[in-house]
């Protein structure tokens, strides 16, 4: 039994979720709808890693950006204040302009990148050995940062959003 | 077709399986059901309070240091697993090194910790 | 163990953040204001001596690290800088109320990320250390946190440098599909070896150029600059002004000369053209403004453009390269020095004096206004200062390269910059102190940091051979 045709079938219905979930999310109404059609989006893409044999890298992908960036989103909106908006969050009079901008920029860039050939990765799948063993032999130095990287960025978030102990004091 | 495919092409199936079985039934459900719809059915349910204002509340902003908290561990965790898998072969250079990951990422939740970032108030 | 050894100086001043960190918590409020500068001050002084190195010349961590002459011209200016920078704030952060525990480990931090970037050999190295590098300044910009102008300095900056990162990322993305490499020396072997440059390539040298002249501030990618450099507590700009932009320029060089070097032809107009247009929209801006700290902004902007100039030339060979560190090193020493200053004006929020509320600050506070001075006319360029030396050494190796028009835009600028910048001085002291002076602080630190660098900017300017000479061997690594 072949099933090889699914593959092209499956790349094209994951093609379609990331493109019409990720135009969703620009034109859409309801935040909160947004920030989910964005989750959908990432998992859309983490399908796309399992295609091309990176199963580590798609269940990365879950983790960070299905689980741990849409939390992070999702706060982000439940702080936000909600007003009914007559329009959409972005595309206002600018559209037509920034369209054609973004056009005379992409389409080149999107016709040049058909030049890169000859580098398609086989599926295969197992590829934690080979992902570990480039992070912790080869990028050993790049990694440590990574971690003072994290640190600055906790003390950074805390910095900014703790309350004031003087405003508590007076409370 | 290799293992590798047909290992996913099952998660495939259950995802298709999945979403049939849910699209279907909530379909019928809707074809099906009777609809009176009254005011009082549609308000916020409060256990049995009365609602105030909108569904929909702001929340203070200390909260987002959770979510950060959570994202920082959560990609610390990313580290891990792989570390985890190839423990033997990594050997004492692998356990030196993520010792010093864990080492530094601590200095943080000390720090969180202390600064009362992480009461829940 | 020679890996370790060789970033001696990076785990020291990450080891200083955590002490910081963890001394916040622990001390009392009363006795961390005055240890917590005495612990980031010496453990910094304890990371340059830790920058004399240990282990021989060469690349560590599989490559991925590299240590010459360059890694420890950088690692030197910038913790120099961030000293610098730390001796100045302490009073401010007690007046305005900033923490003051995550300043400091967040000079520290940035420091750290500057200096992976200088010692980078490769994409991946040098991209961790730009965002280690920035993602601090942006909590600097923001740390005043009841201020507007804080907050509004913080969001712009954020923004626009989390969107340059991914500009610049997707730059590197490209660089690796075509070179199939990150490491700078594969990359630019493979360069050499596949002769001109394709299309692939061109998309790729735009994006990085535009990545990092967002990182730079070069116009027309520097929109963030006066709002972010005005809006953060003024300690905090006077350090984000000189520590980025060295990093940055330090990236530019490691990826700009060091792995595209072999595009030069294609890339050195482009870049000129940057750095005129760079200089004198910095300098015509600058002119029409009337509040200090934005002058010394749009001021910052126009001096990125004369480092971008030696950039451009540098086919000229070590000069070049030499010229945009020296230049590095002058501008950092003057320029965080011209911000410090405002430090004495005791202003509501954080904004910058105005050139009124400058009149007759000469009389008022004599030495804090001869520092002032000092800084001022060499940012000018002016002897005997550094700063003259500076930008006559930019203009040698513009002419080696052939670029005289590039010199004589040079030229003009600096005329033009005169006028503002004396204007400062003029007003300090030709000009009676009116009605409405706005209070003055004069903390000893303050005063004795900026007069040390002030004499330094002075000596530097009369005797600058052995600085000239060690910016030379700095420079040999990127030359090929």
């Amino acid at each position: 039994m072949t099933l090889d045709f699914v593959e092209p079938v499956v790349f094209g219905v994951l093609a379609a979720g990331v493109i019409v979930a990720g135009a969703a999310v620009v034109l859409i109404n309801r935040i909160t709808a947004a920030a989910l059609l964005m989750a959908f989006t990432f998992l859309c893409m983490a399908g796309m890693f399992v295609l091309l044999g990176a199963e580590t890298i798609a269940a990365f992908q879950v983790l960070i950006y299905v689980g741990a960036i849409t939390v992070l989103i999702l706060y982000g909106v439940m702080f936000t204040p909600q007003a009914d908006r007559p329009y959409a969050l972005f595309f206002q009079k600018q559209t037509p302009l920034a369209g054609v901008v973004v056009a005379a920029a992409a389409i080149p860039v999107l016709l040049l990148s058909f030049s890169f050939v000859g580098a398609v990765p086989k599926p295969g799948g197992d590829d934690l050995p080979a992902l570990a063993t480039s992070v912790f032999v080869d990028f050993a130095f790049p990694f440590e940062v990574a971690s003072v990287l994290l640190l600055a960025a906790m003390v950074g978030a805390i910095v900014l959003v703790k309350r004031d102990e003087d405003s508590e004091a007076r409370r | 077709m290799p293992d590798y495919s047909l290992s996913y092409f099952y998660v495939l199936t259950f995802f298709v399986v999945g979403a049939v079985f849910v699209t279907v039934l909530l379909t019928i459900a809707r074809l099906v059901a009777p609809k009176k719809i009254t005011p009082e059915k549609l308000r916020t349910y409060e256990s049995g309070e009365e609602p105030i204002g909108q569904a929909w509340a702001r929340y203070p902003t200390h909260f987002y240091v959770f979510a950060l908290l959570f994202v920082v561990f959560d990609v610390e965790v990313i580290f891990l697993f792989p570390w985890a898998v190839l423990f033997r072969a990594l050997g004492g250079p692998g356990l030196v090194e993520m010792a010093v990951f864990i080492a530094i990422l601590a200095v943080g939740l000390y720090y969180a910790w202390k600064k009362d970032a992480l009461n829940w108030y | 163990m020679t890996d370790v050894a060789a970033v001696y100086p990076e785990i020291i001043v990450t080891i200083v953040a955590c002490l910081v960190l963890v001394g916040d918590t622990a001390l009392g409020r009363r006795r961390a204001t005055a240890a917590l500068p005495a612990i980031t001050v010496a453990g910094l002084a304890l990371a340059i001596v830790a920058t004399v190195t240990v282990v021989p010349l060469g690349h560590y961590f599989r490559g991925f690290v590299v240590v010459d002459a360059f890694t420890g011209f950088f690692r030197a200016v910038f913790l120099l800088l961030a000293i610098f920078a730390t001796l100045v704030s302490p009073e401010y952060l007690e007046r305005r109320r900033i923490p003051a525990g995550e300043y400091y480990a967040t000079i520290c931090f940035s420091t750290v990320g500057a200096m992976t970037i200088a010692l980078s050999s490769d994409l991946i190295t040098l991209f961790v250390g730009l965002e280690l590098m920035t993602i601090p300044i942006y909590v600097l910009a923001g740390i005043q946190r009841g201020d507007r102008y804080s907050n509004e300095a913080a969001l712009k900056y954020f923004l626009l440098g989390a969107f340059s990162s991914a500009l610049l990322l997707y730059g590197f993305a490209w660089l690796y599909g075509v070179t199939r490499a990150t490491d700078f020396a594969a990359i630019a072997s493979y360069l050499v070896a596949n002769g001109v440059a394709s299309g692939p390539t061109i998309v790729a040298l735009a994006l990085v150029t535009v990545g990092l002249g967002f990182k730079a501030a070069v116009v027309p990618f520097h929109q963030w600059t006066p709002d972010a450099y005005e809006g953060a507590p003024t300690p905090a700009t006077a350090f984000m002004s000189v520590g980025p932009k060295a990093a940055a320029f330090a990236a530019i060089l490691r990826v700009l000369v060091g792995a595209l070097g072999p595009l030069a032809v294609d890339w050195s107009i482009v870049i000129a053209v940057l750095a005129a247009v760079t200089m004198t929209a910095g300098n015509v801006v600058a002119l029409a403004q009337g509040n200090t700290k934005r002058m010394l902004a749009y001021s910052s902007i126009a001096h990125t453009g004369y480092i971008l100039a030696a950039v451009a030339a540098s086919r000229a060979g070590v000069s070049a390269g030499a010229a945009v560190l020296f230049y590095l090193f002058a501008y950092g020493l003057m320029n965080l020095g011209a911000f410090a200053c405002l430090l004495y004006v005791d202003l509501d929020g954080t904004r910058g004096a105005s050139l009124d509320e400058l009149n007759g600050f000469a009389r008022r506070e004599p030495l804090g206004a001869l520092a002032f001075a000092v800084f001022l006319v060499s940012l000018t360029g002016i002897p005997p200062t550094i700063g003259f030396i500076a930008k006559f050494y930019v203009i040698q190796p513009v002419l080696d390269a052939g670029l005289a028009w590039l010199a004589v835009v040079i030229a003009l600028n600096a005329v033009l910059a005169a006028f503002y910048y004396l204007r400062v001085v003029v007003r300090m002291y030709m000009y009676d102190p009116e009605g409405a002076v706005p209070r003055l602080v004069s903390p000893r630190l303050l005063s004795t940091s900026l007069g040390v660098a002030s004499a330094a900017v002075v000596i530097l300017g009369i005797v600058p051979n052995s600085l000239l000479e060690w910016a030379q061997r700095a420079a040999q690594p990127l030359v090929r």
